[in-house]
């Protein structure tokens, strides 16, 4: 387990340099003149000296690249363009949010999904099982744009439940209940997934010797499916969540902006409105990371759940 | 696991509680705007974006004048009157006396004004406003109240569009020495009808009504910008009640604007969005090519097919009731007949429009690939071929700098001032912006002309004259000035400029 942990590890450096490099190279790859384009025609010559210095453009390539390793070793992402501030300190103000979105999300997902999953085991063949079959095959395949865009019109602006735009004036309660919106629909997609992997993962239980013996021992029915049958089969899921996350991550970027809610996804997309390189750069750059991380622990948890995986 | 039960049915009573609780119906003293992005900065000498910034600017700081709300005429702010010396090189203002500034940052004073003028065209500063008071070589203080700007020459734009707007606004000297530039970008102090509050993370950006203001109070207690650059969720939460004021789309602008509780008007934006022809290169360096074009090419299916025929047309750079304003004739193909454009062809050499082939270079978005469209579906009509490349910001750019197309389509901010809109056209913008890669003496003459006087008359004779220029030349179509499409629910009665942007200050309730 051990060696297999280190070297799941390891494969993360050469990923972060890879998503560097690219990151880097976004000032050399975008076609124009940077000045021209982030500044437009009101920049004097002084301002667009000073922005191609900060880019880095006035040096040859590979002493900024290096310049810009070295900087990011210490910590230091740079200082955005247009808000006089580091970005560091802006992507810090506003990853909370996207951490909380993501986790109220997945939680969401999980609970429901699992709940709708073990009815229809339970109901198996029956309408109730064909519907929620159904209803979870739909939300599986819902975009989260879709999906926030009808929450609102229905809950929002038909009968005025939820709030549609923000994050509250403070206290707990007010950001639950702005939280409920952005949350559901993050949670959609991935719901309808989870629900039929449970589903076909109790089957598969249900089918099992273990549990035929317990029914002849006449265990009531509804011990036999909480109490023995759930806990194996939801092993399989716990696994898939890891996955999820950076598949959530994605889908906060949408949600975050119908929603106008602050968070890592509405940052990147303002700045790439905004051509404000370093902080397009340095965003990126923690979406990588913690895409990269959760795809560790999504791996790592495999490994825990089905010791097969980590001798290969 | 009694405990959790506990826990689990107190936040789900809570959650069933606030849900009850109609969140859009929050507080009537507040009022709550959309801007279209988040507001870049709040300092006025280094405004960024128009639509995000400005309208937050225009209600914290006042100028030395303004433009009378509803109109471009400019009239008195902080200056009580002003004087203009023989030569229009010396301009002494008069100041109203007894003005706070915000937070108990002192009385405003000739101090101040000069201050705020002179850091704009500091060595230091690299303020883009320094273009706007090019001229200007200091400010002198008279006394307390009594300032003097002192110009190199005469400077046309000073009233038009430097002094009422963002590079006109006078900020507290004292605010900005002790907090340093950064720090004031984002906490303002100006004598404004609003005092700031708040910018949050979040970004929007909370005032608070100025109990001292020197004019009528306003009506409002609070005023919360929120920055919303998705069209359907501004859309949607203006329906939701949970903004106040917001812009449709163009798409939704019939249906939203004809439910009752919201009203929505049209305005022309201040912008100017044109069909331009390469004149400095083959084949439409020939005049005659150029007016065919400018019969076939109908800006009116434009309007029709990419603006859901909402937008006006544009005869001019100009809006109508601007200085120097000329409606330029319109070349109508009904009226000539297509006999005269066959015409018109074969006299270029192209007879029946054989052979010719153009460039047209567009942006990548979807109304400007349909704007290319239409207007290759027009030329088709007369055989002739259009080839419509659709790029990303920077090698456009890079294509109209280096001029290598025929026709492109482009969309041009513009300001009050019409020595500012008509600078692009010069000669010594080929190269840079020049779309027209058109060079014309007479032209060059007029503007700088207009440039250095004050005197209104003159101006407008000369921008008339450089339109005409333009025209006969054919370089070009002027097809619209765009839109703006506020919408607000009718609970509040909002006052707008002419080109469409709300005055926050000035909007009342409807209820009482």
């Amino acid at each position: 387990m051990f060696i297999y942990i280190t070297k799941r590890l390891l494969w993360v450096i050469p990923t972060i340099l890879t998503v560097l490099l690219i990151l880097f190279s976004l000032s050399y790859l975008l076609p124009g003149d940077p000045a021209d384009i982030i500044l437009g025609p009101r920049a004097t010559p002084e301002m667009a000296e000073e922005l191609e210095s900060r880019l880095g453009l006035d040096k040859p390539w590979y002493q900024s690249y290096l310049l810009y390793l070295q900087n990011i070793i210490k910590g230091d992402l740079g200082t955005s363009i247009f808000r006089d501030r580091s970005v560091l300190g802006v992507i810090a103000e506003v990853l909370p949010y996207t951490i909380v979105l993501t986790l109220a999300g997945m939680g969401l997902a999980v609970f429901n999904g699992i709940s709708i999953g073990l009815l229809a085991a339970n109901y198996n063949n029956s309408y109730l099982e064909k519907f929620l079959t159904l209803f979870s095959f739909i939300t599986a395949s819902t975009p989260t744009y879709i999906a926030g865009v009808l929450l609102i019109v229905i809950f929002s602006v038909n009968f005025n439940l939820i709030p549609s735009i923000g994050i509250g004036e403070g206290g707990t309660l007010s950001s639950l209940h702005h939280l409920i919106g952005p949350a559901l629909a993050l949670s959609v997609g991935w719901t309808g997934y989870i629900a039929r992997l449970t589903r076909s993962s109790m089957l598969e239980t249900l089918d099992q010797e273990f549990i035929q013996t317990e029914k002849s021992f006449g265990i009531p029915r509804y011990y036999i499916l909480y109490k023995y049958a759930l806990k194996k089969a939801i092993k399989p899921i716990i696994a898939v969540i890891g996955l999820g996350i950076g598949r959530l991550l994605g889908g906060a970027v949408f949600v975050e902006v119908i929603f106008n809610r602050p968070g890592l996804g509405r940052l990147i997309v303002d700045s790439v409105n905004e051509r404000d390189l370093p902080l397009v750069r340095g965003g990126v750059l923690v979406a990588a990371l913690l895409f990269v991380i959760a795809n560790l622990i999504a791996d790592i948890s495999y490994a825990y759940f089905d010791p097969r995986i980590k001798q290969k | 696991m009694l405990k959790n039960k506990y826990i689990f049915i107190f936040i789900t009573a809570a959650l069933l509680f606030s849900l009850l609780t109609n969140p859009a119906a929050a507080q009537d003293d507040s009022l709550n705007i959309a801007i279209p992005g988040r507001a870049q900065t709040l300092d006025p000498a280094y405004l960024q974006r128009v639509l995000s910034d400005w309208p937050v600017m225009n209600s914290v700081f006042n100028g030395l004048v303004k433009y009378e709300p509803g109109t471009f005429e400019v009239v008195p702010d902080l200056a009580e009157e002003w004087e203009v010396s023989e030569d229009d090189t010396e301009i002494t203002f008069q100041l109203k006396e007894g003005i706070e500034f915000h937070k108990d940052y002192g009385e405003f004073t000739a101090e101040d004004v000069k201050f705020s003028f002179e850091r704009i065209i500091a060595e230091d500063a690299n303020s883009p406003e320094a273009q706007s008071f090019s001229n200007l070589e200091r400010v002198e203080i008279v006394d307390q109240y009594t300032v003097k700007l002192i110009l190199s020459e005469p400077m046309g734009r000073l009233f038009t569009s430097t002094l009422p707007f963002n590079a006109g606004l006078i900020v507290s000297k004292e605010a900005v020495e002790e907090m340093g530039r950064e720090e004031f970008a984002s906490n303002p102090i100006g004598t404004g009808p609003y005092v700031f509050e708040e910018w949050d993370v979040n970004n929007n950006i909370t005032l608070q009504k100025n109990e001292n203001y020197f004019e009528r109070e306003a009506d409002y207690g609070e005023i919360v910008f929120m920055p919303m650059s998705d069209p359907t969720s501004q859309e949607l939460a203006l329906q939701s009640g949970e903004i106040d004021i917001g812009q449709l789309t163009l798409d939704n602008f019939d249906q939203i604007s004809q439910m009752e509780e919201f009203e929505a008007e049209i305005y022309p934006d201040l912008a100017i969005q044109y069909v331009a022809f390469n004149t400095s290169k083959e084949p439409l360096n020939n005049e005659k090519l150029r007016e065919a074009l400018r019969y076939i090419i109908n800006p009116e299916e434009i309007l029709v097919g990419a603006f859901a025929g909402k937008a006006e047309r544009a005869y001019s750079i100009l809006l109508e009731d601007m200085t120097g304003y000329w409606k330029a004739p319109s070349f109508d193909l009904d009226e000539a007949g297509e006999e005269r454009v066959w015409e018109l062809l074969a006299e270029a050499g192209y007879p029946e429009g054989e052979g010719l082939e153009l460039e047209y270079v567009t942006d990548a978005t979807e109304e400007r690939r349909l704007i290319g469209a239409l207007i290759q579906d027009q030329l088709s009509r007369f055989n002739i071929e259009l080839n419509v490349e659709a790029l990303e910001v920077g090698p456009k750019i890079d294509r109209w700098q280096e001029g290598s197309y025929d026709i492109t389509y482009a969309r041009f901010t513009n300001t009050v001032d019409p020595g500012y809109n008509f600078q692009w056209n010069l000669t010594d913008q080929i190269g840079k912006w020049n779309l027209f890669h058109w060079s014309n003496e007479e032209y060059d003459r007029l503007w700088q002309e207009a440039e250095t006087t004050l005197d209104t008359d003159l101006r407008a004779e000369n921008y008339e004259e450089m339109q005409k220029l333009m025209h006969n030349d054919s370089i070009g179509i002027w097809v619209t000035h765009g839109v703006k499409t506020p919408a607000w629910t009718t609970e509040v009665d909002p006052v707008f400029s002419p080109d469409g942007v709300v005055l926050p200050w000035l909007i009342t309730s409807s209820e009482e």
